[in-house]
C-alpha cells in the first residue's frame, strides 16, 4: 500500500493508492465512526517501520518444501562462468563488508590487481563501487564488469591507480582493443555530475578506453513518467488520445533506451570486440538494469527459471539496488524522492524480449508478475533492505522466507511450455518504437473493462497438446509392449522390447 | 509486350528499408509480361505482380545509379538502384504502362492459366453458392421470399438478380421503393437469424431531400418490420456522420425522416466517407511508411492518422447491429449513401458477430460473395483494377479485413482461419489473378464472361487450407456465441503483419502457431501408429494360431518397420518446410530446436542406436 488517507471526495470512506497502481476507495456508513478504527489499524499495518512493528516478512510462518536462499549460492554461479581462472581471482577483501558497504562479500576482480590495489581504487570511485565483474563470456573471455562512476568533480582530479586497473581489465582477454565504457547516463547528466564530486572517465586521462553515453535517464524522470500512465489507465483508460497519452508518459521510450543500451553491451562482449564496463552515477540503478539485460540476452542460463533467479538474486539483490529505498517497504513516506520503478521497468524489458522470443524463456508472464506483486508485499524476504550488509545484519535468509522458496515449488504454474531449452544463442531484441507495447496485461489489469483471458489461449493450447502427446507415446509403448511379450519365441526378434521403447520416442 | 523495352538489367541494387544497417543486395532485374522479378545473388526470387504496383517514382540520380522506389497495393515497397539511367527509365516506363491497364481485358486473370479444364473451372465457380447460403439461414421461408424483381437486373444494375424481400411486399411496393432509393438500392435482406427471427437488411439513402416521401418505400420498411414476429419496431442505421447525412438533402438525398416511418427508431453511426478512408490511409503508410522506421514519434503518427479511430467506428457499429438483433431481438436496415461501402462493411461484420459460420474459411468466402461481391461493392474501382479515377480509390474492403483482424486477436480460439487467410484475401483484390473481385457488380461480371474466361479464387484457397487454419480454432468452444468485442482504445492495435509484412525482423506469434501446428500434426500421425498397432493385435489374437502370421507382425514391430519408419520421415519433413510456407522469416527455428532437444535428451541414454535410427530415417526419406 502507498497511501491511506480519511478524505473521502463525496462519500465517507476510504481512499487508498496502492503501490500497484490500484486506487480502491470504500464506503462506509456514517454511523458508529467506523471509519477511523480502520484508518489507524490499516496505516499500522501498512507502514510499519513507522510504528516500530517488524515487517510482515518476519513474522511469515509459511512453509515450503523447498528453500529459495539456497538458490544463489555466488561461487557456484562464478565456478558456472568458469571462474576464477588466470585472469580473475575470487577476492574476499569485502567480507565484512570494510571495502564497500553496498557491495557482496565476494568479488571477482583482475589476477593481476593486488588487495591494495583495489583499495586504492576504491577510494576514486563514488561509494567505494569499484569496477568488479559480473559476466565473462566463455569463449572470447570478454568481460562486462560494472562500478559507480569515478570522483573527477570539478577540478578533472584523475587517479594513476584507477587508470592501471581499468587497463588491468583491458588486458584480461589479450585484446589490444580499448575497452568500452558504458556510462548509462545522458552527457549532460554526467557532466553535471562534476559539479558534486562525480563525474566521468576522460579520454585524457584513460587512453585505451572509449567512452559512450546510453541517454537513460534518472530515477525522478522514470517515477514521473510511470506517474503518468496510471494517470492514463486509472480510474479510467484514456479512449480518445489513447496513443498520444502513451507517447508523452514516455514510458516506453524509457525502456527503448535501456533495451538499446543492454543491446550495444551485449553486442560488444558478444563479438569479441572489446571488454565493457558499464557504470551510472552509484552504480545500482541503470547500471544493474544495463548488466542483467545484457547477460540475460548472452547467456541462456539466465532465461530458465532458476538462472533467472539468481540473475535477480546477484545483479540486483547482492550488489545492492536500494529495493528498501526504491520501494519504500513499510514506509508511510510516499512522497520520499528516493522511490522510482527501476526494477518494475528491468522486467517490463524481460516481458518486453519475452513477446519477441517466445521459445527462449523458461518461464512465463505469470511469472514476472508474480516477482513484482511480491516486490511490494513484503511477504518474502528477497528484497528487503537496501544491501547485503544490512540483510545479513537483519539475519533475513534466517529469519524470512524467499519467494523463490514459493516458486520453486510450485513451478509449473511459472513455465512457458514453449520454452526450448537453447545454448549460446545470443538474444537481439527489436527496441524500436514499432516493436515495443504497453504491458497491459500488468499496467491496466485492475481495470474492469480489461478480460485477461487467463489462462493464455495459446499457452493453453499447447499445454493440451503436450499432454496427448505423452498420453499417445505412452499408449504406444504400452502396445508395442504387449505385442512384443505376446511373440512365443523372443531369440528371433532383432530388439528387444528395452531397445524399442526409446525407438517409439525418436519420433519426437 | 508492346510496353517492354528492356527485359533484364544486371548489377541491380535492393535496398532493405527495415534492416538497420542499410544493408543491400545486388542482383538481376527481369521485366516480364506480368511480373517484376528480382533475383539477388543468393538465388532469392522476389517477385512483384504488375497488378499490385501503386506507384512507381524515379528519385535524384545518385552516384551509385538511379534509385527506382515502388510502391505496392500490399504495402510492400521495394527500392531498387540501378546502375545505367537508360535502364531505369526504361523500366519505369514500362512499369508506368503495365500497371495501369485500360481494359478489364488486359489484366492478369485473362492470361493466367492455372491448368484447369473447363469442368474444374465450372466447378471452382459453382463452390460458393449463395442459394444454398439463404436456405441455410432458413430463407425463404413464411415471411421472406425471394423476389425475381430484380432478374433482368430491371430495378436495381448493381444488385444481384436474386433478392430476399419480405413475403407482403409486392412487385409495385418494391418498384415504388427502388424508384425512391439512391442508384435504385432498395432494402433486402442480408442476413436472416433463424433463432431471433429478426433480420439485417441493406438498401442506400433515400431521395428524401427536405421533405419528399415514398408511400411504397414506406411501405417495404413497414413489411420488413412485420416480417419479424417478435419485435414491430426496427432500427434504421445510417452509418454516416451526421453531418454527411445532412449534406446530402441539399442533393436531393438525405435518411429517414422518423415520423414518416412506422415503428422505426433511427440511428447515425458516424464511418466516415471513402475519401476520409483512403486519406487516413495515406497519413498512416507516411508514418509508418518510408520515413518513419526510426522516429520515436509512432505513437502520437499513427494517432494522427487516425486510421485506427476509423476501424473503432465501424466495428461499434457492427457490435450496435448486433446487440439490436440479440438483446432487442429488432430487425434492423444498414444504409450509407449509396449502400455499397460502409453498408457492406457494418452488414457483414454485424453477421460475422452474429454467426460462427462466417468465422469458418468457407464461411468467411461465402460471407465475402454475399455482402461484397454480389451487393455490388464496387471493388474494381475501389481497388484500382483499371486506370481510372483515382478518387474513386478506397481501402474500404482493407478496413473490413482489419476489422476481421481485430476479432481474431481478441478471440484467437473463434476463427478457423489465421492471419494468413487474411493477408492472402487481401493479396488477391489487387492482384487480378482471378475473376472473383474484377468488375463493380454481377452485372458487369456477366457481361465480362468472368466464368468463362477467368478462374475462381476459392477452389484455390480450399486447396490450400492447411496453410490457412489457425491451430487454436477450438470446434469444441461454443459454436453459436456471439462475439461481443470490446472496443477499449489499447485493444486496437498497428496490424504489423499487413502494413509491414515485409519487415523481416520479426514474426513471433505466427512462430507460436507454427509449433501447435507441428504439435497437432505429430500427434496425429501418433494418434494413427496406435491404430496400426491396435489393429494389428487385434488381428493377430483372432488368428493366434497361425504361426506365419506372429512372424509377419514381429517384422511390423521391427524398428524399421513402416510405420515407424513413415514416422521419422514425416518429422523430418514438416519442422522444416512450415516455415517456408507463410511468409515469415524467423531469426530461429524453435520446431527445430525442441526436436533437437528431444534428440539430445535420448541420446543420453542410447546414443548407438539413435544416430543410426537417424541415418535410416534420412536415407528413407
Amino acid at each position: 500500500m502507498g497511501g491511506a488517507t480519511s478524505r473521502g471526495e463525496n462519500s465517507y470512506g476510504l481512499d487508498i493508492t496502492c503501490k500497484d497502481m490500484r486506487n480502491l476507495r470504500f464506503a462506509l456508513k456514517q454511523e458508529g465512526h467506523s471509519r477511523r478504527d480502520m484508518f489507524e489499524i490499516l496505516t499500522r499495518y501498512a507502514f510499519p517501520l513507522a510504528h516500530s512493528l517488524p515487517i510482515f516478512a518476519f513474522l511469515n510462518e509459511e512453509k515450503f518444501n523447498v528453500d529459495g536462499w539456497t538458490v544463489y549460492n555466488p561461487v557456484e554461479e562464478y565456478r558456472r562462468q568458469g571462474l576464477p581462472n588466470h585472469h580473475w581471482r575470487i577476492t574476499f577483501i569485502n567480507k565484512c563488508y570494510e571495502l564497500c558497504d553496498t557491495y557482496p562479500a565476494l568479488l571477482v576482480v583482475p589476477y593481476r590487481a593486488s588487495d591494495d590495489d583495489l583499495r586504492r581504487v576504491a577510494t576514486f570511485r563514488s561509494r567505494n563501487r569499484i569496477p568488479v565483474l559480473s559476466w565473462i563470456h566463455p569463449e572470447n573471455k570478454t568481460v562486462i564488469v560494472r562500478c559507480s562512476q569515478p570522483l573527477v568533480g570539478m577540478s578533472g582530479k584523475r587517479n594513476k591507480d584507477d587508470e592501471k586497473y581499468l587497463d588491468v581489465i583491458r588486458e584480461t582477454n589479450r585484446q589490444i582493443s580499448k575497452l568500452t565504457i558504458y556510462d548509462a547516463r545522458p552527457n549532460v547528466n554526467a557532466v553535471a555530475n562534476k559539479a558534486t564530486g562525480g563525474g566521468y572517465e576522460s579520454d585524457d586521462a584513460y587512453h585505451n578506453a572509449e567512452l559512450f553515453f546510453l541517454d537513460i535517464h534518472n530515477i525522478h524522470v522514470m517515477r514521473e513518467s510511470l506517474k503518468k500512465v496510471k494517470d492514463i489507465v486509472y480510474p479510467n483508460v484514456e479512449e480518445s488520445h489513447w496513443l498520444s497519452s502513451l507517447e508523452s508518459t514516455h514510458w516506453l521510450e524509457h525502456i527503448k533506451l535501456v533495451l538499446t543500451g543492454a543491446i550495444q553491451v551485449a553486442d560488444r562482449v558478444s563479438s569479441g570486440k572489446s571488454s565493457v564496463l558499464v557504470h551510472c552515477s552509484d552504480g545500482w540503478d541503470r547500471t544493474a538494469q544495463l548488466t542483467s539485460l545484457a547477460m540475460l540476452m548472452l547467456d541462456s542460463f539466465y532465461r530458465s527459471i532458476e538462472g533467472f533467479e539468481i540473475l535477480v538474486q546477484k545483479e540486483w539483490i547482492s550488489f545492492g539496488h536500494k529495493f528498501a529505498s526504491r520501494i519504500g517497504h513499510g514506509d508511510k513516506n510516499h512522497a520520499d524522492a528516493d522511490r522510482s520503478p527501476i526494477f518494475l521497468q528491468f522486467i517490463d524489458c524481460v516481458w518486453q524480449m519475452s513477446k519477441q522470443f517466445p521459445t527462449a524463456f523458461e518461464f512465463n508472464e505469470r511469472f514476472l508478475i508474480t516477482i513484482l506483486d511480491h516486490l511490494y508485499s513484503c511477504r518474502f524476504g528477497t528484497f528487503l533492505y537496501n544491501c547485503e550488509s544490512a540483510r545479513e545484519k537483519q539475519k533475513v535468509t534466517e529469519r524470512t522466507v524467499s519467494l523463490w522458496s514459493l516458486i520453486n515449488s510450485n513451478k509449473d504454474k511459472f513455465k512457458n511450455p514453449f520454452y526450448t531449452k537453447e545454448i549460446n544463442r545470443v538474444l537481439y531484441p527489436v527496441a524500436s518504437m514499432r516493436h515495443l507495447e504497453l504491458w497491459v496485461n500488468y499496467y491496466i489489469r485492475w481495470n474492469p473493462r480489461i478480460k485477461q483471458q487467463q489462462p493464455n489461449p495459446v499457452e493453453q493450447r499447447y499445454v493440451e497438446l503436450l499432454a496427448l502427446r505423452d498420453e499417445y507415446i505412452q499408449r504406444l509403448e504400452e502396445l508395442q509392449l504387449a505385442s512384443s511379450a505376446k511373440l512365443p519365441d523372443p531369440s528371433t526378434s532383432p530388439a528387444g522390447p528395452s531397445q524399442m521403447m526409446p525407438h517409439v520416442r525418436t519420433h519426437f | 509486350m508492346e510496353h517492354i523495352r528492356t527485359t533484364k538489367v544486371e548489377q541491380v541494387k535492393l535496398l532493405d528499408r527495415f534492416s538497420t544497417s542499410n544493408k543491400s543486395l545486388t542482383g538481376t532485374l527481369y521485366l516480364t509480361a506480368t511480373h517484376l522479378l528480382f533475383i539477388d545473388s543468393h538465388q532469392k526470387e522476389t517477385w512483384i505482380l504488375h497488378h499490385h504496383i501503386a506507384l512507381v517514382e524515379k528519385l535524384a540520380l545518385t552516384t551509385s545509379g538511379c534509385p527506382l522506389v515502388i510502391q505496392c497495393k500490399n504495402f510492400r515497397i521495394v527500392h531498387f538502384i540501378v546502375p545505367r539511367e537508360r535502364d531505369c527509365h526504361d523500366i519505369y516506363n514500362s512499369l508506368l504502362q503495365l500497371s495501369k491497364q485500360a481494359k478489364y481485358e488486359d489484366l492478369y486473370a485473362f492470361s493466367y492459366n492455372p491448368k484447369q479444364n473447363d469442368s474444374e473451372r465450372l466447378h471452382g465457380w459453382q463452390l460458393i453458392d449463395l442459394a444454398e447460403e439463404y436456405k441455410r439461414m432458413g430463407v425463404p421461408n413464411s415471411n421472406w421470399q425471394l423476389s425475381d424483381a430484380n432478374r433482368e437486373y430491371k430495378i436495381c444494375e448493381t444488385y444481384p438478380r436474386e433478392l430476399y424481400v419480405p413475403r407482403i411486399a409486392s412487385k409495385p411496393i418494391i418498384v415504388g421503393s427502388s424508384k425512391f432509393r439512391s442508384k435504385g438500392r432498395f432494402p433486402v435482406l442480408s442476413y436472416y437469424h433463424q433463432n431471433k427471427e429478426a433480420a439485417i437488411c441493406r438498401c442506400s439513402q433515400p431521395l428524401s431531400g427536405f421533405s419528399a416521401r415514398c408511400l411504397e418505400d414506406e411501405h417495404l420498411l413497414q413489411a420488413i418490420s412485420k416480417a419479424n414476429p417478435v419485435n414491430r419496431y426496427m432500427y434504421v442505421m445510417d452509418t454516416r456522420p451526421k453531418l454527411n447525412a445532412m449534406a446530402n438533402r441539399a442533393a436531393g438525398k438525405g435518411y429517414e425522416n422518423e415520423d414518416n416511418y412506422s415503428n422505426i427508431r433511427f440511428q447515425f453511426v458516424g464511418i466516415e466517407n471513402i475519401h476520409v478512408m483512403r486519406s487516413s490511409l495515406q497519413k498512416l503508410l507516411e508514418v509508418n511508411g518510408t520515413k518513419g522506421l526510426s522516429v520515436s514519434d509512432f505513437y502520437s503518427g499513427l494517432e494522427s492518422s487516425g486510421w485506427l479511430r476509423h476501424i473503432k467506428a465501424v466495428m461499434d457499429a457492427a457490435i450496435f447491429l448486433a446487440k439490436a438483433i440479440m438483446v432487442e431481438n429488432a430487425s434492423v436496415l444498414v444504409h450509407c449513401s449509396d449502400g455499397w461501402d460502409r453498408t457492406s462493411q457494418v452488414c457483414s461484420l454485424g453477421s460475422l458477430l452474429l454467426d460462427s459460420y462466417y468465422r469458418t474459411i468457407k464461411g468467411f468466402m461465402v460471407l465475402i460473395e454475399k455482402d461484397w461481391i454480389s451487393f455490388g461493392h464496387k471493388f474494381s474501382e475501389r481497388c484500382g483494377h483499371l486506370d481510372g479515377d483515382p478518387k474513386e480509390v478506397s481501402p474500404v474492403f482493407t478496413q473490413f479485413l482489419e476489422c476481421v483482424w481485430h476479432l481474431t486477436e481478441q478471440f484467437p480460439q473463434a476463427f478457423e482461419f489465421n492471419e494468413a487467410f487474411l493477408l492472402q484475401m487481401h493479396e488477391h483484390i489487387h492482384s487480378c489473378q482471378f475473376g472473383n473481385f474484377l468488375g463493380n457488380c454481377q452485372k458487369e461480371r456477366e457481361e465480362l464472361k468472368l466464368k468463362e474466361k477467368t478462374y475462381s479464387l476459392w477452389p484455390f484457397l480450399l486447396d490450400d487450407q492447411k496453410k490457412y487454419l489457425n491451430p487454436l480454432y477450438s470446434s469444441k468452444s461454443p459454436k453459436s456465441a456471439v462475439l461481443e468485442p470490446n472496443t477499449v482504445s489499447f485493444n486496437f492495435k498497428f496490424w504489423r503483419n499487413m502494413y509491414h509484412q515485409f519487415d523481416r525482423t520479426l514474426h513471433p506469434r505466427q512462430s507460436m502457431f507454427n509449433i501447435i501446428m507441428n504439435m497437432n500434426e505429430q500427434n496425429e500421425q501418433l494418434e494413427n501408429d496406435i491404430k496400426d498397432l491396435e489393429s494389428k493385435i487385434k488381428q493377430r489374437k483372432s488368428k493366434q494360431t497361425d504361426g506365419i502370421l506372429t512372424k509377419e507382425l514381429l517384422h511390423s514391430v521391427h524398428p524399421e518397420s513402416p510405420t515407424l519408419k513413415t514416422s521419422l520421415c514425416f518429422k523430418e519433413q514438416t519442422l522444416l518446410p512450415v516455415n517456408h510456407a507463410l511468409r515469415t522469416i524467423e531469426g530461429s527455428n524453435p520446431a527445430d530446436n525442441r526436436y533437437s532437444e528431444y534428440a539430445e535428451e535420448f541420446s543420453k541414454s542410447e546414443p548407438g542406436v539413435v544416430s543410426l535410427e537417424y541415418g535410416v530415417a534420412r536415407m528413407t526419406c
